[in-house]
């Protein structure tokens, strides 16, 4: 027997397998060519001067120092408010809300996610800045964590439901009461696929500089407390890749390869510790 | 010693769907009581009613009652019950980031014992009774969930007798098991009614055959027929009973 069109099905077949690589290979391109273009151009402002020193005028060696502590210190700050926030409301998601408010919850954090990061620095603005009469890096922190809350919402609920159900059951049938199932089995079980959920958080808002426009706002000298303005690598990464002078576009290049590297570094870490697990 | 168990017109349902009508049992002190039964007819939330698993569930809600010796276990605090009627799984469930020795004595420190030499005494004993001792005792600080999982079903049942419950309830506990592994649960089985009250889940005919003093058989939801296992094997009352032991579809 003769199976009619065959030829024609594996042709098709075959199309349909180039267009999805070509649809791959391009959305692969930038990211390539965001990372050779930031080591080709960032690699020679590598410079011990480019980490302890601060901004200089034109003419004078400088470099970022204050931006990376500022960077450093916002995220410090913001992980420390975001993380007991996110993850114990993910928490309350995976393992307690009732189904009818879990997927309202699910809802609005998915909402949360998606609000512009503009939008969130308008808001702090208009709240923590001015009613401090200035802007700090507290503002900043603020900002920073009110865009990591959802994403640790996401990832702590997604992290919880992948342990298997057979081990709350587990512990429920030993006696474990529903708090004690909670804490001494299920989020054991979880520890690195919450550490790797923060870090990938953090990974996130440490590259985010439009929030931090008008709430961490920058500065040109080392941070003096947290309620003044404070440097921040993409704030600053931002004014010296818009400014005419050469020398300082090339400390932006620096600057970016910087960041990217540390993200880098951060995702390699949580895709380190969730291995084998199919996590993340 | 175990304690006679008997199930009073239980009646379970998830959400709005009925899944028991209507099911009274006794469950004989000291004796295996199998409950047999196609898939889906209601065998395991049965048996999650007995120790109150089965409100653990979202949406899931029953009526009736169970009473263990004189006791009304829906009248006690529902985590007392669980530690009294001590359960095992159709797939082995040791703690994943626990030790062997941890996973067993996990419900002896929820019960508070703290005391070492106490705990190292309790798992040691279960651990013998369940023939794992000899297998294990030179790896009780490894990952339980490097064991096979023969040997991890047979620490799952070491850590529910860690807890000297009254009532072992099993959920298909061999399912997953290969042959031999499953060989050597029947005959620990076996020597579990000494000691227990015994109420077994099964899909292997046989196995009941084997095991079993009383066989119970639901369909549907309902149990149809139950009586001495040779006289449900051998001259059931019931023609469903019949059809379901003899491979006969209806
Ligand atoms: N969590 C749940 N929510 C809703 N329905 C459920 C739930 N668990 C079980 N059911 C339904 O209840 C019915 C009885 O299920 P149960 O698990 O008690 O059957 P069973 O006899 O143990 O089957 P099996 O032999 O496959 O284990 C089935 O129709 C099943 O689909
Ligand atoms: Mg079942």
């Amino acid at each position: 027997m003769k199976y009619k069109g065959l030829r024609l099905r594996k042709w098709k077949d075959r199309a349909f397998f180039v267009l999805l690589m070509l649809a791959t290979a391009l959305a692969l391109f930038p990211l390539l060519q965001i990372l050779v273009e930031a080591t080709i151009r960032g690699v020679p402002g590598f410079k011990v001067s480019f980490f302890t020193q601060l901004p200089a005028p034109v003419g004078i060696v400088g470099g970022m120092g204050n931006a990376i502590v500022g960077s450093l210190l916002i995220v410090g700050l913001a992980s420390a408010i975001a993380t007991p926030i996110g993850v114990c409301t993910g928490i309350y998601l995976s393992e307690y809300a009732p189904v009818r408010y879990a997927r309202v919850l699910r809802f609005l954090t998915d909402i949360w996610f998606g609000v512009p990061t503009i939008l969130v620095g308008l808001l702090v603005y208009g709240t923590v800045v001015l009613s401090m009469k200035g802007f700090s890096a507290w503002a900043g922190a603020i900002s920073l964590a009110f865009i990591m809350v959802p994403t640790l919402i996401r990832t702590t609920e997604r992290m919880l439901a992948l342990i298997p159900a057979i081990v709350r059951e587990g512990a429920l049938a030993l006696g474990a009461s529903p708090t004690q199932t909670v804490f001494l089995f299920v989020l054991p079980a979880a520890t690195r696929g919450l550490i790797t959920g923060v870090v990938l958080a953090v990974a996130r808002a440490l590259g985010e500089t439009a929030p931090l426009l008008f709430t961490a706002f920058g500065n040109n000298f080392w941070q003096s407390g947290l309620s003044s303005p404070i440097a921040a690598l993409p704030l600053q990464i931002f004014l010296y890749a818009t400014s005419p002078y050469p020398v300082w576009q090339a400390q932006a290049w620096t600057g970016a390869l910087t960041l990217l590297s540390i993200v880098v570094v951060l995702h390699a870490f949580a895709h380190f510790l969730t291995r084998g697990e199919g996590l993340s | 010693m175990g304690q006679s168990m008997a199930a009073r017109q239980i009646n379970a349902f998830y959400s709005r769907t009925q899944i028991l009508h209507d099911v009274s049992l006794a469950m004989n002190a000291n004796a295996v009581t199998a409950i047999i039964g196609p898939t889906g007819c209601g065998k395991s939330t049965f048996l999650r009613c007995l120790n109150r698993m089965h409100e653990t569930v979202a949406g899931a809600r029953m009526t009736g009652r169970v009473v263990l010796g004189s006791t009304d276990l829906y009248a006690m605090d529902a985590v007392e019950v669980r530690r009294t009627v001590g359960m095992v799984f159709d797939r082995p469930n040791p703690f994943p980031t626990l030790s062997i020795f941890d996973n067993v004595a996990a419900g002896l420190r929820l019960n508070g014992i703290r005391q070492k030499d106490l705990l190292i005494e309790r798992v040691q004993a279960v651990l013998s009774m369940t023939a794992l001792w000899d297998e294990v005792k030179d790896r009780l600080e490894k990952p339980a969930i490097h064991l096979q999982s023969g040997q991890q079903q047979r620490l799952c049942l070491a850590r529910a007798l860690a807890l000297e419950p009254a009532v072992v309830l099993l959920d298909e506990p061999a399912s997953t098991l290969d042959p031999s592994s499953t060989l050597q649960l029947e005959e620990l089985i076996e020597q579990l009614k000494d000691r227990y009250t015994v109420v077994l889940v099964t899909h292997n005919l046989q196995q009941a055959a084997r095991v079993a003093d009383t066989t119970a058989f639901f369909l549907d939801g309902h149990l149809i027929e139950t009586g001495r296992t040779i006289d449900i094997f051998t001259n059931p009352s019931d023609t469903r009973t019949e059809d379901y032991i003899t491979g006969r579809r209806s």
